[in-house]
């Protein structure tokens, strides 16, 4: 007992000193600039504070440990800070681990409540940035014994838990949504092989070596299907409202906050949590807080996805948990938790600090300032956000024509920063144009993500368990535990479902002959899609194609099952009910009847030839950019948009341009200094080359 | 002939001046071209990394040693072990001498011993030198079996890896195809640290090709506890460090001339450890200013301070010695590249059903 007081009390010591030492105005003051050129870096979809942080490190050679680190941490921690608000207004994530606030935030933009979405966000990404900091300041002392005991089976169990969300993710489509898992996974197997090398439907092109970049997979399939919907419903998102409702939205949104504090907590550990884990990617924190809140919170099954605020709150403060939590391998083990967090390692050690024991003894006032520093910087950064969101949260209002062209070009490139190559580009527009038809047909997209960020890891660590020691690490405890976790997950919506539907006697007994409708296209599509990835995998190594043809497989199965389902039963008498509470109840009853298309409004016929104008534009954006570059492109974009959509007028349009392509110019080619892509023009008259991205 | 007499010194004093007067005029011409350019050093692996450290560190300093005092930024290219970067800089980038790339010295020697297409030739680039050697070393648990190298030729180490065509795979692989050790490798890890990591909790017992400079840093408790040691070195001179404490290199168990060459071959990648290149057909005059201004940025004290700060070894290589090195190593007789190959090949065949392809 008397070790451990002692062991409190030095712990209780040196996070008060480090408290006392970042208090000091200099130090204080470096991270409100860190928090500052954050939250600046992090509007911007793609670019994060990957590059900010690199810039910034020079500039900290010179300063005492405290001060670099609060400048960096500070800047580090609120990139994500910024996100929501893009993810809220547009429905365009600003980050990897915001797509799930698209899901909640983006309908309660349109139906006017930005303000309380924004501060919801605000509020719980502050009190999850708390939590998680607190959680790490307590759990200091079992940080290493915890992560030694993490070996690589643990990390495979972790996986597979996480992914096993994919039935809670899939709403009233199962089958669908594993089947888009499955897909997700297979997409995170292209790339060289870390097996044996062999190169996986990489296409002979370099882009796909090392498998598709995050960004503008997420950009294509949250961000494009939104901003197509705007143009195809040629509205602005949510209707005018008056200055006193968003004020009273902005209020209501804390009330939330406070109103749902325990979820808070746990999503917040959830964050922190799973970002602590070295070697699993934590850009899914927030798909799993979403599920964990879908799972867990009353009554959610029916209103998530719709607009229901505990959404915004479970994404947000897990995702704000998770700077802190990916500090604890950096510090512990000199293994870094995110991208961040490596250049923060080079910090280390130019300030003599090396990660391991001794930062957890001799340095731990060091390691408290860190904690300090994440938990300040989203105090002063959702603090920022919070205070300046009814100002965002008006331009929700605003026409699409205005809204359009500055969103699709920030989104451009952000999907270009991914990895600065065309295949970004095209990927952005195939996911596009993938995540569209998904959302029509009411496929759900998050498995396919899940799949995508996980699946690289379920296979890594399944080889090195299984070679490592045979099949005794199934047996560990850990493992075991989550591993019966993951199949209780999956298994009992399936089951409660099948119950629902009155048995499985029932289900076998009302079949039809089959009938083909158009939707049904897309389902056929998916099954070719997954057929040819198949059949091209089944030349290679045993090793390299294991998992491929497995998931493969299962991705068959169910697609297939789905389509039987789509064209062979029977539909349920009740569809003509006007109550929307009763066809809801009966969307959630006939869970594999749910085929209805996403239409609104409008015919079909105008969907289609608007949806096929926004991706006109979209090619159209990418063929001038071979042509004459990203920022002449952009600006020549901006005004055409402008002019054959609304029209605007040109008093309007001429001073949007400038600011517009003048900000891209200075902060990516003056600031940056990205290297372009080669142009056409560029190659043919290189006297033109003095244009900026010619 | 009295007059040809006389004009051939006057020749001789004439082309000594000319002579002169070109070097001048290169040097003006160098530093007219330069004076206000900005030059783009594209770094091959993302920012964070080490390769991403020197190319920043270099960067600050090489402007000043530069004639014309042009200003450099450091950007990040990542993706296929750094193959893009050397495709970019080998066929996209400027070839006037403002762009410069950083790339991982398995993009110079993979496409000699893989059958992987990359889209440049290493043996056409203009090397202007290297930042760094590396020693690549076998690590073991002091609480594992195998206690010496002699021992692993019948004794089982489970060492961890990432993935073929990195070191941490293809140097264990090498040796026991070459010498017969019995390394059991244990692949997938995603990086060089996880696998750091892993031998710390003890889930693999050794760990091959990572360098000993940054282990020597990252974990400076391990040697001087005990608990985990250096076995061999896999590196032709080994270093000096290493060498004192008698910790042999694997080139000396070689039982015939071919295998220490091939050995020899696949080591020959430490030497240049951070290698920096030009694309083909940049003036020549450019090329000799850069070259000079790589060496003299990184013997600068200011940079060595830094670099000592932020514990990065500087062991400069120039880019003279590193170009005839390449087009030895380029000169390779093909019956030892084609070993090579097969030696780094070995563990997929063992799963490959056998193929009549001819060009296999």
């Amino acid at each position: 007992m008397e070790g451990i007081g002692a062991e409190a009390a030095f712990m209780a010591a040196a996070a008060g000193k480090a408290f006392v030492t970042l208090m000091e105005p200099h130090r204080l003051m470096y991270l409100m600039l860190g928090c500052m050129m954050g939250l600046i870096l992090g509007i911007v979809p793609g670019i994060g504070g990957l590059a900010g942080t690199a810039m910034l490190l020079p500039f900290t050679f010179a300063m005492d440990p405290y001060s670099a680190f609060a400048l960096l941490l500070g800047l580090g921690a609120t990139t994500a800070t910024g996100d929501p608000i893009p993810a809220i207004l547009f429905g365009v994530p600003g980050g990897a681990a915001s797509a799930a606030t698209v899901l909640d935030g983006f309908p309660m933009a349109k139906r006017g409540e930005a303000g309380r979405a924004l501060s919801a966000a605000y509020m719980s990404s502050l009190m999850g940035g708390i939590f998680g900091a607190a959680l790490l300041a307590v759990s200091i002392p079992i940080l290493r014994p915890v992560m030694l005991y993490l070996g690589s089976p643990e990390l495979l169990a972790f996986s597979v838990l996480g992914i096993s969300m994919v039935a809670v993710l899939s709403g009233s489509a199962p089958l669908r949504g594993v089947g888009a898992g499955c897909l997700g996974i297979m997409i995170a197997m292209i790339g060289s092989d870390p097996q044996t090398g062999t190169l996986r439907w990489t296409m002979d092109s370099l882009y796909l070596w090392d498998g598709l970049p995050l960004t503008p997979v997420l950009l294509g399939l949250f961000a494009l299907p939104e901003l197509c919907d705007l143009l195809i419903a040629r509205t602005a998102i949510s209707a005018k409202i008056d200055k006193e409702s968003i004020y009273k939205g902005q209020w209501q949104g804390v009330k939330d906050c406070f109103e749902n504090w325990w979820l808070i907590m746990r999503c917040s550990w959830i964050g922190g949590g799973i970002g602590s884990i070295p070697g699993i990617s934590a850009s899914v924190v927030d798909w799993l807080a979403y599920g964990h809140a879908l799972k867990t919170e009353k009554g959610a099954h029916l209103t998530f996805g719709k607009g229901d605020v505990r959404g915004v709150i479970a994404s947000e403060s897990s995702n704000n948990a998770k700077e802190g939590g990916a500090l604890v391998p950096t510090i512990a083990f000199g293994v870094p938790g995110s991208a961040t967090m490596a250049i923060l390692l080079g910090a280390f050690l130019i300030h003599g600090l090396v990660p391991g024991p001794d930062m957890l003894h001799k340095n731990l006032d060091i390691t408290y300032a860190m904690v300090w520093s994440v938990a300040l910087a989203n105090i002063l950064g959702a603090g920022a956000c919070y205070a300046f969101s009814p100002q965002f949260a008006r331009l929700a209002t605003l026409r699409y024509t205005l809204i359009l062209p500055a969103v699709l070009s920030i989104v451009y490139i952000g999907a270009f920063e991914a990895s600065r190559s065309w295949g970004d580009l095209i990927t952005l527009l195939l996911f596009g144009v993938f995540g569209w038809v998904m959302k029509q047909h009411k496929w759900p997209r998050p498995p396919l993500v899940l799949g995508l960020v996980l699946g690289d890891s379920i296979e890594r660590y399944m080889f090195i368990s299984i070679e490592r020691y045979g099949f005794s690490w199934l047996w560990r405890p850990v493992v075991a535990v989550l591993l019966a976790m993951a199949i209780i997950g999956l298994v009992r919506p399936l089951l409660a479902d099948v119950r629902r539907q009155g048995g499985v006697m029932k289900l076998l007994s009302s079949f039809q002959a089959p009938r083909f409708q158009p939707q049904q296209l897309f389902t056929m599509f998916f099954i070719c899609l997954i057929g040819a990835l198949v059949t091209a995998a089944t030349a290679w190594h045993f090793s390299a194609k294991l998992v491929p043809l497995v998931v493969g497989s299962v991705a068959l199965l169910v697609a297939g099952l789905s389509l039987f389902n789509e064209m062979c039963r029977k539909p349920t008498a009740a569809a003509g009910t006007s109550l929307v509470d009763e066809v809801q109840h009966q969307v959630e009853q006939n869970i594999h009847m749910d085929i209805t298309s996403d239409t609104g409004h409008l015919p079909i016929r105008t969907v289609v030839t608007r949806a096929a104008r926004f991706f006109g534009y979209l090619v159209a954006f990418m063929a001038s950019m071979a042509v004459i570059g990203l920022i002449p492109t952009a600006a020549i974009f901006v005004v055409v948009f402008m002019r054959l959509e609304g029209p605007e007028r040109w008093k309007l349009v001429i001073p949007y341009v400038t600011i517009l392509v003048g900000s891209i110019y200075l902060v990516f080619h003056w600031l940056m200094s990205v290297p372009w892509p080669p142009t056409l023009l560029g190659q043919l008259v290189p006297a033109l080359k003095f244009i900026p991205s010619l | 002939m009295p007059i040809g007499v006389c004009v051939r010194p006057v020749a001789a004093v004439l082309a000594c001046l000319l002579g002169a007067a070109g070097a001048a005029t290169a040097q003006d011409s160098v530093e007219q071209f330069y004076k206000g350019k900005q030059i783009l050093v594209i770094v091959g692996s993302s920012a964070g990394g080490g390769y991403d450290a020197y190319a920043r560190l270099l960067a600050r300093a090489m402007g000043a040693a530069i004639p014309g005092n042009p200003s450099i930024v450091v950007q990040n290219m990542s993706g296929a072990g750094s193959n893009r970067a050397a495709g970019f800089i080998y066929s996209v980038a400027p070839k006037d001498g403002t762009a410069i790339g950083a790339i991982f010295p398995g993009a110079v020697l993979q496409p000699l011993l893989s059958d992987q297409p990359v889209p440049h030739d290493p043996s056409k680039l203009v090397y202007l030198g290297s930042a760094n050697s590396d020693v690549y070393v076998c690590y073991v648990r002091s609480d594992a079996p195998v206690k010496t190298f002699k021992d692993l030729f019948t004794q089982e180490l489970i060492v961890g890896a990432s993935n073929p065509g990195a070191t941490t795979y293809d140097l264990p692989l090498l040796l026991n195809s070459v010498l017969g050790t019995k390394f059991r490798i244990v692949t997938g890890y995603p990086g060089s640290r996880e696998i750091t990591l892993a031998l710390e909790r003890g889930e693999v017992q050794g760990a091959c090709g990572l360098g000993w400079t940054g282990i020597e840093t990252m974990h400076p408790e391990w040697f001087a506890k005990d608990t985990v040691r250096a076995l061999v070195q896999l590196s032709n001179t080994g270093h000096n460090d290493l060498n004192k404490r008698n910790i042999p290199r694997a080139g000396e168990f070689a039982r015939s001339d071919d295998d220490r060459k091939v050995i020899e071959l696949v080591f020959s990648q430490g030497v240049f450890g951070r290698p920096y290149v030009l694309p083909p057909g940049v003036p020549p005059d450019r090329i000799a200013a850069l070259r000079q201004a790589f060496v003299t940025a990184l013997n600068d004290g200011g940079l060595r301070a830094e670099a000592a700060k932020m514990q990065l070894d500087v062991d400069p290589m120039a880019g003279g010695d590193l170009q005839t090195l390449i087009s030895s190593i380029y000169a390779t007789s093909p019956h030892l590249i084609e070993r090579a190959k097969q030696a780094l090949s070995a563990k997929p065949s063992a799963a490959r059903p056998p193929t009549n392809n001819p060009q296999r």
